[in-house]
């Protein structure tokens, strides 16, 4: 044990079945944090860019931080990374629950599963003991179900993480799913778990985490945890509404795309399916991860009708793409969608945006009902919705097409434009054309149309940590930089990036200094966030992704209506600047110069 | 006037929307619908001198957070739309 790390990895060959305990890489742990960055730091030296994702050449990296399972707070988190099928860029998803913990206690920070299975696996970890074993009978089974049957099978106080049917399908945007509900959702690293034909993990261990100096992290977890208990967003607004608390601020402030962004956005029935409205009606309560002060989760009860139900979520992005964006406005559906989501295990962003370009490619004539099966496909249709959601979690009938994304969906027939994607992943629930940065932000994500990539709604919606005007353009490029390299290195030490509401890069740095044992300043820190965005962006480049932009729509059509009217995004003015910021030439690659400083 | 209240700012007025009598700036805006409303909304909205928005509120008038309309003292129209939030935040 190495002062918040537990010093030792898996290698899981699933060719030969070979099973390897190494030490972990400590100077790559120092450079890289940990979680995301030092998932993507093992990926990028032993996978070619150019690998096909859904081959078995593709790697499978799980990995925690040195923050994962302490006793600061919200420290559940761990790192999926692979090439994302979805998107053919460095793959990375950030999820939450007790798997990460327990993979720490269990004495690994991470797992690289190599090769590819000719029959289905699940790995079993048990402390010390570490099997592959059969998983034949699990093949075709819900997570709810794979994961119920683990625990009966492996013991209830195991770990689960697991892939659902999208997975073994080989959906472009499945997930891997932990603790039932919990996701690595997007860019569809599922997907690439179900090529290796690798079911499931299992886990459970015993062992401590030891941090270098105990009393000043003590101290400096305390102070953090003071923080969040104070601020009202992560102390009381979170708890009480979830994330769909956005709902309504973001309509009114005219960003929340309606209609796969096709009528602009604002949403005259948003309120319907606010974070408010499922408080008020359907709620049963709260819920949070490994060591959480926050409780964003929500557990809820569609107690009749139609979509009777229950599950966990939606979260606000969610509550969005089945909502706004198919112009519905039944939180009946909404929840039941993504419920159907956690159960098949994929991702809501993606398949409600999906569901939603669909629409709007049936309304236009460009998709016949011939083409769908017969269904006939209109906005504000919320069965019909729910009805793809179950096609595509089941990969039959049109769902199959639904289950490539939008972006290849509207390519087949013949109007790619219509995808409201960056990097063939769907953009979530903020209209760039209302808020130049988060357009911005969009444009330049690693993984593609992404808003935990930055989150400048923060600033330019919430004023948080600051206020910027939405409409402008001035200053969006230097504080994007900002967000993206401190996003990179909380999603790398193992904490909730939501904390980041409430405390900021000096609460972030002390934790990560007592827990490792480091005197670095916090710029240098701040520092190793930046070099973990340089390497995804380097990967990227390698693998010939294509260049920062933006869907048409955002580009040339203006917003007809609300208080952003007449404004399209105006990324030629804020991309120059932000290479420039970054340190990269005019073409967005990094100088040798910010290469040598970042020792990339 | 129309006034939108989100969020648990609803359990302190009983309502989610409300027309309001005309005021010409959001400073006697505010102070009106503190005193029609009680202090719960008083310690959100106000600063401890009442001189200020408090620091937990958000305010948009016509969707423009009223930090980019000069703050307290944003002018106000009859048929401008006003939306108070506490501050929230997610993703």
């Amino acid at each position: 044990m190495r002062n918040g790390y537990m010093g030792q990895i898996l290698r899981v060959n699933l060719d030969t079945r070979e099973i390897i305990k190494e030490p972990l890489d400590m100077q790559a742990a120092k450079d890289f944090v940990g979680a995301r960055g030092l998932g993507t730091k093992y990926f990028c030296d032993e996978v070619d860019p150019n690998v096909d994702p859904l081959g078995p050449d593709n790697k499978l990296i799980f990995m925690t931080g040195p923050l994962t399972g302490t006793a600061a707070s919200c420290s559940g988190r761990y790192e999926v990374v692979a090439k994302a099928p979805l998107t053919g860029t460095i793959g990375a998803a950030n999820s939450g629950g007790h798997f990460g913990p327990e993979l720490k206690y269990a004495g690994y920070d991470g797992i690289i599963f190599e090769g590819a299975s000719d029959r289905p696996v699940y790995l079993y970890i048990n402390d010390d003991t570490v099997e592959l074993r059969d998983a034949e009978d699990l093949w075709g089974r819900t997570v709810y179900d794979t994961t119920d049957e683990l625990n009966n099978r492996c013991g209830a106080s195991f770990r689960i993480s697991c892939i659902g049917p999208t997975g073994e399908n080989l959906c472009l945007y499945a997930g891997v799913m932990n603790d039932k509900h919990r996701a690595a959702g997007r860019g569809g690293l599922g997907a690439v778990m179900g090529s290796k034909r690798l079911k499931a993990v299992a886990v459970k261990g015993t062992k401590s985490i030891h941090v270098a100096r105990p009393e000043g992290f003590m101290d400096a977890i305390a102070h953090a945890r003071t923080m969040l208990k104070a601020h009202p967003v992560t102390g009381e607004g979170l708890g009480a509404y979830g994330t769909e608390i956005l709902v309504n601020i973001i309509n009114e402030s005219g960003a929340l795309p309606l209609r796969n962004g096709r009528d602009g956005s604002v949403f005259a029935d948003a309120d319907n399916i606010s974070g408010e409205a499922l408080a008020e009606k359907y709620l049963i309560r709260n819920k949070g991860c490994f060591g959480c002060c926050i409780g964003c989760g929500r557990v809820v009860d569609i107690p009749d009708g139609p979509f009777k139900s229950r599950g966990e979520g939606p979260e606000y992005e969610a509550g969005w793409s089945f909502g706004a964006d198919c112009g519905i406005d039944d939180l009946e559906a909404v929840c039941k969608a993504n419920f159907i989501c956690n159960e098949y295990g994929f991702d809501p962003i993606t398949l409600g945006a999906t569901i939603a370009c669909a629409m709007e490619l049936s309304e236009a004539g460009y998709l016949t009902e011939e083409d769908t099966g017969g269904i006939k496909i209109r906005f504000g249709d919320a069965a019909t919705m729910v009805k793809l959601a179950e096609l595509t979690g089941k990969n039959e009938g049109f769902g199959a097409q639904l289950a490539l994304g939008s972006y290849r969906l509207a390519e087949k027939y013949g109007h790619p434009e219509l995808s409201m994607s960056v990097k063939k992943q769907e953009m979530p629930a903020y209209d760039g054309r209302a808020m130049q940065g988060i357009g911005l932000e969009y444009a330049t994500s690693n993984r593609g149309g992404c808003h935990v990539r930055g989150y400048m709604t923060s600033p330019e919606v919430l004023g948080l940590p600051t206020k910027m005007d939405p409409l402008v353009t001035e200053g969006k490029a230097g504080m994007l930089k900002v967000f993206q390299d401190l996003t990179a290195l909380i999603d790398s030490v193992g904490i909730c990036l939501f904390t980041s509401f409430a405390i900021g890069l000096p609460e972030v740095s002390a934790q990560y200094r007592e827990a490792v044992g480091s005197d670095e300043s916090d710029a240098d820190i701040l520092l190793k966030g930046e070099r973990v965005w340089n390497l995804e962006k380097k990967f990227n480049i390698a693998a010939g992704v294509e260049k920062d932009t933006l869907p048409p729509r955002l580009l040339r059509e203006q917003l007809p209506e609300g208080p952003a009217q007449g404004k399209v995004n105006e990324l030629h003015t804020m991309l120059n600047e932000y290479y420039q910021v970054r340190g990269w030439n005019a073409d967005g690659i990094p100088t040798p110069e910010k290469d040598q400083e970042l020792g990339l | 006037m129309q006034i939108k209240f989100f969020a648990y700012l609803r359990e302190y007025t009983g309502c989610k929307t409300t027309d309001f009598p005309y005021k010409e700036d959001l400073y006697h805006l505010a102070h009106a619908l503190c005193d029609t409303y009680g202090g719960k909304l008083r310690a959100k909205m106000l600063s401890p001198d009442g001189e200020d928005l408090g620091e937990e509120i958000i305010i948009l008038v016509n969707g423009r957070h009223v930090a980019h309309l000069g703050g307290i003292h944003a002018k106000l129209e009859p048929t401008d739309i006003v939306s108070i939030f506490p501050v929230v935040a997610g993703g």
